[in-house]
């Protein structure tokens, strides 16, 4: 399921002294299976853009498409946007509301146009994925779980409903590292099943290890896109617009300072320590 | 869609008008507001007209601004108008059907209270547009500073406006998103019929006051932890000081106004 958008503009607060233009011209097209990480720093128009691409935000002027269909056209089946194109925002737990664990992930798979049937077994699926056993904590309340486990449900509600396409805005802030590694699992494992990611993410780390293509934003323009090989290759570049890279791919940067003969496409951290042990067979050290 | 609720309408500039203290801005509004209602005339009114014209043009507000603080009391203005004109029994009269009249005096009373409504308006929009909500508290709490005398809880009152002021816009960007995460799963807020909408509020309104409390409690917390003990002995941190100009713009205002009272 292709997503594409051409040439978005979109302005905050228009006609008052306070009005800003958070996108200018911004086209760009991802492709089925792609896991997209999108960085920047606050206000680059990181967030705004990932509204536009799930319809929650008419632009100003220029087309989102869906499947090569312009989803912001008269006509457009809404319903169908929201089944494909899932959106878990920032701190998602504070979107729970329902008494049960159970109801609140089924709401949006049965708004969505799902039988109860239907919306049951992907309940219990969702639920799964993120990692609970579906019939303990169904009946429980989400406002007596941890802050940790709402966030899991708040996510269960929105793969509960199967997108195709699923945006993620700042999902793993505020979790402990165990939380991450385990959220970034589950997002490969999505992305493996077919599922397009769009990630917003100032986890450089996690964004070296698991993205396929990295789209850096500045002041509501495209500055790089590219693989993370390509995108962090640059640091100098990255740096100008208050950017950064994954640790590893700055610590051989720091290294090849020192006078380390090191290439510019270590990313990981595997590939940093493999780098360095060659080095050191090498005898340079 | 929610981003364009101006709170306080407080439109920011840095001009002579802006600069005013704020507690001077306060009594000055309310003397307009006095004088509207004691000019009787129709000089009296073109006199305040263009009195509030020239201030708005040194503020350098836009006209459209002042129009806009007008529309959301457009009806009431309008239903005044033609109650004052259908019900008010006056000498001459044009037209009559059962208990309605048209009369001479009544479309002129008629016209009266809409400029007068109007008038009142622009008058107390000129003090929210040019003074920022917090200013316009802390001169609140100086003006009514004196009943603290007689144990009338000023500060209390002060600190609970500057705090749901304070707090408005972060619970409307907090509907805001809630409201698009909402969607995104699919929830409609503005379809089918009143009932429906109610309901539909629901995974709009639980999440809201859920954190609404939470941010309240929290909010406590860190006022007490930096030993926030109401009003004794604290200080500010921007003290409002009368300068040479704003003691001017009283006294100026006040002649001026004194002046329409008496008359026109």
């Amino acid at each position: 399921m292709p997503l594409s958008v051409n040439s978005l503009n979109y302005f905050y607060m228009t006609g008052t002294p306070f009005e800003v233009q958070a996108l200018k011209d911004v086209s760009l097209t991802i492709t089925d299976g792609e896991f997209v990480g999108i960085i920047g720093h606050t206000g680059c128009g990181k967030s705004t853009l990932i509204q536009l691409m799930a319809g929650l935000l008419k632009p100003a002027s220029g087309t989102v498409e869906v499947e090569g269909e312009d989803i912001n056209a008269s006509g457009y089946d809404r319903k169908r946007l929201r089944r494909t194109v899932g959106v878990v925002f920032q701190y998602p737990e504070y979107q729970l509301f329902e008494e049960t664990v159970g109801k609140d992930v089924a709401f949006g798979p049965l708004k969505a146009g799902m039988t109860e049937a239907e919306a049951e077994k992907n309940v219990d699926t969702a639920l799964e994925l993120v990692g609970f056993e579906p019939a303990k904590i169904k009946s429980l309340s989400p406002f007596d779980l941890s802050g940790g486990q709402k966030r899991k449900v708040a996510i269960a509600g929105v793969l509960a409903m199967d997108p195709q396409i699923l945006i993620l805005d700042e999902p793993i802030a505020g979790l402990d590292p165990l939380g991450r590694e385990q959220f970034m699992q589950l997002v490969r494992k999505l992305n493996d099943c077919g599922v397009t990611i769009i990630m917003i993410s100032h986890n450089m780390d996690g964004l070296a290890d698991y993205a396929s293509r990295i789209i850096a934003m500045d002041h509501g323009e495209i500055y790089a896109d590219g693989t993370p090989k390509e995108v962090f290759a640059d640091l100098g570049r990255l740096k100008k617009v208050g950017l950064g890279a994954s640790e590893s791919r700055e610590a051989a940067a720091m290294l090849k300072n020192c006078g380390w003969n090191l290439p510019d496409d270590i990313i990981k951290k595997d590939e940093l320590v493999a780098a360095i042990l060659k080095h050191k067979e090498d005898g340079k050290c | 869609m929610l981003k364009n609720i101006t709170l306080g309408q407080y439109f920011p500039g840095d001009t002579v008008v802006h600069r005013l203290d704020p507690r001077i801005k306060i009594l000055v509004a309310l003397l307009f507001l006095v004088a509207v209602f004691v000019v009787r005339t129709m000089w009296g009114f073109l006199a305040l007209a263009l009195l509030f014209t020239l201030i708005i043009a040194l503020a350098k507000i836009g006209p459209v601004t002042i129009l806009r603080s007008i529309r959301p009391l457009l009806f009431i203005i309008i239903f005044t108008f033609v109650l004052n004109i259908l019900f008010y029994s006056g000498q001459t009269i044009y037209w009559q059907w059962g208990f309605l009249t048209i009369s001479k005096e009544g479309i002129e009373k008629a016209v009266f209270i809409a400029i007068r409504l109007v008038l009142l308006i622009v008058a107390t929009s000129l003090l929210t547009l040019t003074t920022s909500p917090m200013q316009l508290t802390d001169g609140m709490e100086s003006l009514l500073s004196p009943l603290k005398k007689i144990k009338f809880p000023v500060h209390e009152m002060a600190m609970m406006m500057s705090i749901a002021m304070r707090f408005i816009p972060t619970l409307v960007e907090e509907t805001d998103r809630i409201m698009k995460a909402q969607t995104a799963r699919g929830a409609e807020f503005d379809s089918g019929n009143l009932l429906k909408k109610a309901k539909n509020m629901i995974p709009l309104l639980v999440p809201l006051f859920v954190g609404a409390f939470k941010r309240a409690d929290e909010l406590a917390l860190a006022m007490e932890s930096r030993c926030y003990h109401g009003d004794e002995g604290r200080t500010r941190m921007k003290v409002l000081h009368l300068k040479r100009m704003d003691v001017w713009a009283l006294i100026l205002m006040l002649a001026v106004s004194i002046l329409f009272m008496v008359f026109l």
